[in-house]
């Protein structure tokens, strides 16, 4: 569990990238949304214990983040958004060192465990420079899995995947989030859609939303629109509302639209979506 | 931890081909010109010791060099000369292979863009540095080692060339107290600037200049002398070696620098835990 109260940041030349954030995160994936420069990086590194906050207070499973950052570290896996491993290492070598660093006792069984887990087993003896972007993804996890965190935080995951990875390693973290904290940053909604039962949404340091992310789709009802339109209302229509979707037909383009009133007439309500949601919440701010 | 951190930097260190390079080419240059001069002399002693060639005329020779090359036709190359000669060579090349392994140590994970997945790990920064440090210095030992006792087969060579004996310790005597304490501390002396100076490039000009005024011969001193303030001890690869007459001095100025190395690898862990903190603190 970690509790976040009145936490902010700002950066040496006073760029204020988190401001007065208060938030529960409980046992289970949770999900933290946000467009770039919305402070999900400083958040996370404030909870890895790699960034200090300016002011408020971090707790993780009871240890306080400014007075105890080795107790977290101890309790922690972190995967960055930019990742890199040691090219000349292969990956069972780069895996066993920074399980020497995690002072993790059974190295041989563990490093053996986590690249089943994130099926780089093949890869065992390859090393770190020939991965693919996926496979270095995948490595990246399996760093952070190697202490068996109580908190596993992973920032973009699933960036340069395929669609099937994408979906594996969505469902890899849901079933790790059975026994323990996952807190999955990510600018792509649909990861957080599928895995999530709750989520924060921040904006420009602010914090918008926290809460089950159906409250969030529910926010949405009566927002969201579909129509069948011509290529200069479809036009129209994106200056002034927040198109989500736009397929183009025969007859035109069968656009979607967050919008308060129906956009424009003969548009049918339809069933909001997580992104629809999240649009709604940012305000008509284009996808 | 220590210990496997040691293990992961020494294989980091193995498998760069900078750190290979280096030591190849400057360690062939260096032997090429040890072997050239040493053979060259060897030669000369045997056409005087012949009478065969007029170059070698004695009368023309210092008298020193007469009885150098009478000596060399007599006994073949003295051991403890050669390998203070080639202690001495070989703490040159080290001390710019040292430059560039313990300079780049801490670039090395910014480069390979790991230093957040390092830093969020329990890791006592004592034990990092300390660790980085023995992976760093270990295989500049283990080669220096090898190149000592290349030194002694290249006098082997050319000693049964003259149908004389060749002696190995000398030359391990030599390693032990002439390359070991120049390596151990200039390897903290660099490590430490890379961290004062925050990147490992910046330690270059530095260490040049160092090397060029304070290192290698004393603030206005003769660079063959042994002096305390000098951290490479020079021998003349005379037959009147260091071991012999300045023992006391060689062991006081390698004790010298042996204390430095301590001290500097302290203050290395330090600077390397404050700039952790700032950059928490950014």
């Amino acid at each position: 569990m970690i509790h976040i109260e009145h936490l902010s940041k700002t950066y040496r030349g006073g760029v204020r990238a988190l401001n007065d954030i208060n938030l529960t995160i409980p046992l289970g994936l949770y999900g933290l949304l946000g467009p770039n420069g919305a402070g999900k990086t400083s958040l996370m590194r404030i909870l890895a214990t790699l960034l200090e906050p300016t002011g408020g207070q971090v707790t993780v499973f009871g240890h306080d983040a400014a007075r105890e950052p080795g107790a977290i570290r101890r309790l922690l896996g972190y995967l960055p958004q930019e990742f890199g491993a040691y090219p000349t290492l292969t990956v069972t070598e780069y895996l066993d060192y920074m399980a020497i660093l995690s002072g993790v006792a059974d190295r041989y069984q563990r490093v053996n465990e986590v690249l089943e887990l994130v099926r780089l087993t093949d890869k065992r003896h390859a090393r770190t420079r020939a991965l693919s972007g996926g496979m270095r993804r995948r490595l990246g996890l399996a760093q952070a899995l190697l202490a068996d965190p109580r908190l596993l935080i992973v920032d973009e995951p699933t960036a340069g995947l395929d669609p099937e990875e994408r979906v594996n390693l969505r469902n890899l973290l849901a079933d790790l989030a059975l026994e323990r904290v996952v807190l999955l940053s990510t600018h792509i909604v649909e990861d957080v859609a599928q895995v999530a039962p709750s989520l924060a949404v921040l904006r420009r340091g602010e914090l918008l939303y926290a809460g089950p992310v159906s409250d969030l789709i529910r926010r949405a009802e009566g927002q969201v629109w579909s129509a069948l339109v011509d290529d200069a209302t479809a036009a129209a229509l994106r200056s002034r509302h927040a198109l989500v979707g736009a397929v183009r037909t025969a007859e035109g383009q069968q656009v979607r639209v967050v919008a308060p009133e129906p956009p424009v007439p003969g548009a049918a309500p339809v069933t909001p979506t997580l992104e629809d949601g999240y649009v709604a919440l940012m305000g008509g701010e284009r996808s | 931890m220590i210990w496997g951190v040691m293990r992961y930097e020494w294989k980091l260190q193995l498998r760069s081909l900078v750190f290979w390079l280096g030591l190849i080419l400057v360690g062939m240059m260096f032997y090429s010109e040890i072997y050239a001069e040493v053979a060259d002399r060897v030669n000369m002693a045997q056409l005087m010791a012949d009478g065969t060639d007029p170059r070698y005329d004695q009368v023309q020779m210092p008298p020193s060099m007469v009885a150098e090359l009478e000596q060399l036709a007599e006994s073949g190359i003295s051991p403890a000369s050669h390998a203070a000669k080639v202690a001495d060579r070989m703490q040159i090349v080290f001390v710019w292979v040292a430059l560039f392994a313990a300079g780049f140590l801490l670039d090395r994970d910014r480069l390979a863009r790991g230093r957040e997945v390092l830093l969020s790990r329990p890791v006592s920064p004592w034990a990092y540095l300390g660790g980085k440090y023995l992976g760093a210095v270990v295989p500049l030992l283990i080669a220096s080692l090898v190149m000592a006792v290349a030194g002694y087969l290249i006098s082997w060579a050319l000693n049964s060339g003259l149908g004389l004996p060749s002696d190995l310790m000398p030359y391990l005597k030599a390693w032990a107290v002439l390359l070991v304490p120049t390596i151990l501390y200039t390897t903290a002396f660099v490590l430490t600037l890379a961290l004062l100076l925050g990147r490992g490039a910046a330690v270059v000009p530095i260490h040049l200049v160092y090397m060029l005024f304070g290192g290698v011969a004393p603030f206005g001193g003769n660079g063959f002398r042994l002096d305390l303030t000098t951290f490479i001890v020079r021998a003349d690869g005379r037959g009147d070696t260091i071991w012999t007459t300045d023992w006391a001095i060689v062991l006081a100025n390698r004790g010298l620098y042996l204390g430095l190395t301590v001290l500097l690898l302290a203050l290395a862990a330090l600077v390397y835990d404050w700039r952790l903190r700032r950059e928490v603190g950014a």
